[in-house]
């Protein structure tokens, strides 16, 4: 479905050979890899019109405030959001929702609620855990259906790593302030229905977070549909450089925040006494930004539509349905999301009873296979799970069914040293 | 499968850890949490009247390297006084492996050696 002669062109670096092996790179749910496309509008910034935005009454900064807002007009479009000044452009997921979680403080009180699920990314769960600590407020874990949950076998397949949503409506009432919801799990996979999830929520009138980063790369997303109050992301795992990432929040809601870095850029006015605060979005974008990364990101996301979701989607089902075949083949593999392929991404996490996953990290990167062997950043679904550790092999547009089979004999060869 | 860092020698160590286990007796007890895989390891150290160790063993649960490391480890410092097991520096903990460590897994071998380190220093 995709030109491989095309990528390969766009993505010199899968042209790597790491240990003697062509390098199958399948760490994509840590960081993508970076087309051509978005290196080149990077260094034409450096080459062509290197200058701070919003400042300089000269051509060069003129040029580069010009990309700089056709950037956030780019991710404006991309996710639907009905005003530019709703995009805010941070170092990333994770600095967008420390933002939140600082900003949004002043509206808490003491012994709310904040519902989070057990799936979160650490960056989708301490910051607020701090907050719920300073403020008094209390944590609600969503649960996700381990394969122990003992009510799974009532309900048939494909319930494993799925948010136990009956748990969720009785989670939510009047004392839920805020409602925070990763789009897809960064380990298990799986895609939660944020929409409904969110709908639920302002029943309550809860503020609700969703945390795209690992969604955006692979769905096409709409936040008027999803109606969420804030949508976060990162670029690096979208294709874009790292150190630039969006939090979309409502405008009624950015507006009243208070800042949450201060200095130059951010401000109107500034005397002895007191400063008064530029509008959005420049309220929330102190000093100088990534101007660089940004325009990488919007080259990035043209990228990505150039695509086309419906094709992307496509392929990374069939790159889904075939590695948990293959995978599932392996004896002594456990596959710990669904083993259905629809409603998930191309991320793949197991086990392999016996033998800990930071080997089979090592000794897959001696064949050059690149995963992600830890708790990848999901600690307390890890241990949901029982387990400390899995190894993760995440895919995208640029992997192969012939490189999940190479996948699969290197983890049988595995086995094999291991048993020997 | 040839892999230079998994040698027979390193999986028979990590298949058949020596000092795996508990001691009835002990005087000092170390453990150590690797943030990056969430491998632990608790060591004890049965020492005499001289700070001599007369035994030792651990537990825990861990990868290959960290497991064999800590297999190597215990019986090198067997006999040890307290203060040469400060002295070890670790590239010669790296180095008793005989294999090349990645940065990256160096912390998992030297579990064990950083273990101890702490409840000395």
């Amino acid at each position: 479905m995709f030109n491989h002669k095309h990528l390969l062109k766009d993505f010199p670096i899968l042209k790597r050979k790491i240990n003697g092996k062509p390098l199958i790179y399948f760490d994509n749910a840590a960081t993508s890899l970076t087309p051509n496309q978005v290196l080149t509008a990077m260094n034409d910034y450096y080459t062509k019109y290197n200058a701070n935005v919003h400042r300089g009454i000269h051509t060069l900064s003129e040029e580069a405030t010009e990309k700089f807002e056709a950037a956030r007009d780019t991710v404006q479009k991309f996710i639907g959001a009905s005003h530019r000044e709703e995009i805010v452009f941070t170092s990333g997921a994770t600095e967008s929702l420390n933002l939140l979680a600082y900003c949004l403080a002043p509206r808490f009180k003491k012994g709310q609620e904040i519902i989070v699920t057990e799936a979160e990314h650490h960056s989708n769960f301490v910051p607020w855990q701090m907050l719920a600590k300073k403020q008094g407020l209390k944590l609600k874990f969503i649960p996700v259906n381990s394969p122990y949950t003992p009510s799974l076998s009532k309900r048939g397949k494909g319930g494993v790593g799925e948010l136990d949503l009956t748990s969720y409506k009785k989670l939510l009432g009047k004392k839920t302030a805020l409602v925070t919801v990763t789009q897809a799990s960064n380990v298990l996979g799986s895609i939660y229905p944020v929409e409904k999830m969110v709908r639920l929520a302002q029943k309550y009138k809860a503020i609700t977070v969703v945390d795209a980063a690992q969604s955006i790369p692979h769905i096409p997303i709409n936040v008027k549909k999803i109606n969420c109050d804030f949508l976060v992301f990162s670029g690096h795992k979208m294709l874009a450089p790292n150190g630039v990432g969006v939090l979309y929040g409502k405008k009624e809601f950015l507006e009243t925040m208070p800042p949450y870095k201060t200095g130059g850029h951010m401000i109107e006015k500034v005397s002895k006494n007191h400063s008064t605060f530029a509008p959005l979005p420049q309220k929330f974008e102190a000093g100088t930004m990534p101007i660089a990364e940004v325009i990488g990101l919007g080259a990035a996301i043209e990228y990505l539509q150039k695509i086309g979701f419906k094709k992307l989607m496509a392929y990374e089902s069939a790159l889904t349905a075939h590695a948990i075949k293959k995978f599932g083949s392996i004896k002594g593999l456990q596959i710990l999301g669904s083993q259905n392929s629809m409603n998930r991404l191309a991320v793949v996490s197991f086990v392999l009873s016996g033998i800990p996953s930071h080997d089979i990290a090592s000794l897959l990167d001696e064949q050059g296979i690149a995963v992600r062997a830890g708790h990848s950043c999901a600690q307390i679904l890890h241990e949901k799970f029982g387990i400390s550790s899995s190894v993760r092999a995440s895919l995208y547009f640029y992997n192969t069914k012939a490189e999940i089979d190479r996948l699969t004999k290197a983890l049988e060869m595995i086995k094999a040293l291991f048993s020997a | 499968m040839d892999s230079q860092l998994y040698r027979q020698e390193i999986l028979e160590h990590y298949r058949n850890p020596q000092n795996f286990g508990k001691l009835k007796k002990s005087n000092l007890k170390a453990k150590k949490v690797n943030e990056l895989c969430g491998d632990e390891i608790t060591l004890q150290l049965l020492l005499d009247s001289k700070n001599k160790i007369t035994d030792v063993k651990f537990t825990g649960s861990g990868c290959a390297l960290s497991v064999a490391s800590a297999s190597l480890f215990t019986e090198s410092i067997k006999g040890m006084s307290l203060d040469r097991v400060k002295k070890i520096k670790p590239e010669q903990v790296l180095k008793a492996l005989k294999v090349p460590v990645s940065t990256a897994r160096s912390k998992c071998v030297l579990l064990p050696y950083d273990a101890i380190q702490k409840i000395l220093s």
